[in-house]
């Protein structure tokens, strides 16, 4: 809940908040394709989205995006008007998480390539890209390519996505439920970066996968 | 006898808010921003122009 009083203001006099579960209202979130939360969404008042906000943002933050937004000040349709005319690949990036996040898969794919492609292929920048392209394969099910991806990725690239390219590798054979590999994934994980902040993480997944029966019983 | 005092209190606010024309969606918390429960609420009630931000959560 908004308790500031700008954004009690903002929300009785200038814009119209809704607030929904998109565990309950699943027709809703598939129809503006929500799929990690807290997502919002900026509309006109016949339902069509001008922009949205993916994940937490502190509440003067929120509310200005949305006013730039009402302003056409960074939406997708900004966005793709400077890419015209400017060659930044932090834009294009912007640009691919935009489409990613509506659900226009082919849309983001063109411009995470065009950020690989318009630059150092083996910098961070390419390396997120990499990592976003990888992880189409893996929402998709197709789980061998992202694994060659993931491995490529591994092995081309230095923490941090060479590092987080593992554990997406350790989740892919989870998904596909191999506990072997997962496990032995995990176990190369921690024996390759000692010192990362998923260490805790990995050996909780070693953990729960060694002994499942524990994990029901509590 | 509790009872009837809710339900009455409950038909009061129910006919408050059809003369006002406020939807029963719309849901204002003591010291925090209103907010509907229904897209659908908040379309009808937003003038011409006025935005909607509508808001996914997960209580999980």
């Amino acid at each position: 809940m908004f308790i500031n009083d700008t954004a009690i203001d903002f929300f009785s006099n200038q814009m119209t908040l809704v607030k929904l579960n998109a565990r309950v209202d699943t027709a809703l979130s598939d129809r503006y394709h929500a799929k990690a939360f807290p997502t919002s969404l900026l509309l006109r008042k016949n339902g069509d989205e001008i922009d949205r906000l993916v994940g937490f943002a502190p509440t003067q933050e929120y509310l200005q995006t949305f006013v730039d937004y009402s302003n056409g000040i960074g939406t997708l349709e900004d966005l793709l008007g400077r890419a015209a005319t400017e060659t930044d690949r932090t834009l294009y990036l912007e640009i691919a998480n935009k489409y990613k996040y509506r659900g226009n898969g082919d849309g983001a794919k063109n411009w995470f390539v065009r950020v690989i492609e318009s630059g150092d292929p083996l910098d961070s920048l390419s390396g997120e890209a990499r990592i976003a392209f990888a992880d189409f394969y893996r929402r998709a099910k197709e789980y061998d390519k992202a694994l060659v991806e993931y491995q490529k990725i591994a092995e081309e690239f230095a923490p941090p996505h060479g590092r987080d390219a593992v554990i997406w590798q350790a989740i892919v054979y989870r998904q596909m439920a191999d506990t072997a590999r997962t496990i032995a994934t995990f176990e190369s994980f921690i024996e390759r970066f000692p010192e990362s902040e998923d260490r805790e993480y990995a050996e909780e997944q070693i953990e729960r996968l060694k002994n499942p029966r524990k994990e029901s019983a509590e | 006898m509790r009872a009837n005092i809710v339900l009455t209190l409950l038909l009061v606010t129910a006919v408050m808010a059809a003369c006002t024309g406020e939807k029963a969606s719309l849901v204002r918390p003591d010291g925090a921003a209103p907010y509907y429960t229904s897209l659908a609420d908040a379309q009808q009630a937003a003038t011409a122009d006025q935005l909607i931000v509508l808001d996914f959560y997960t209580d999980t």
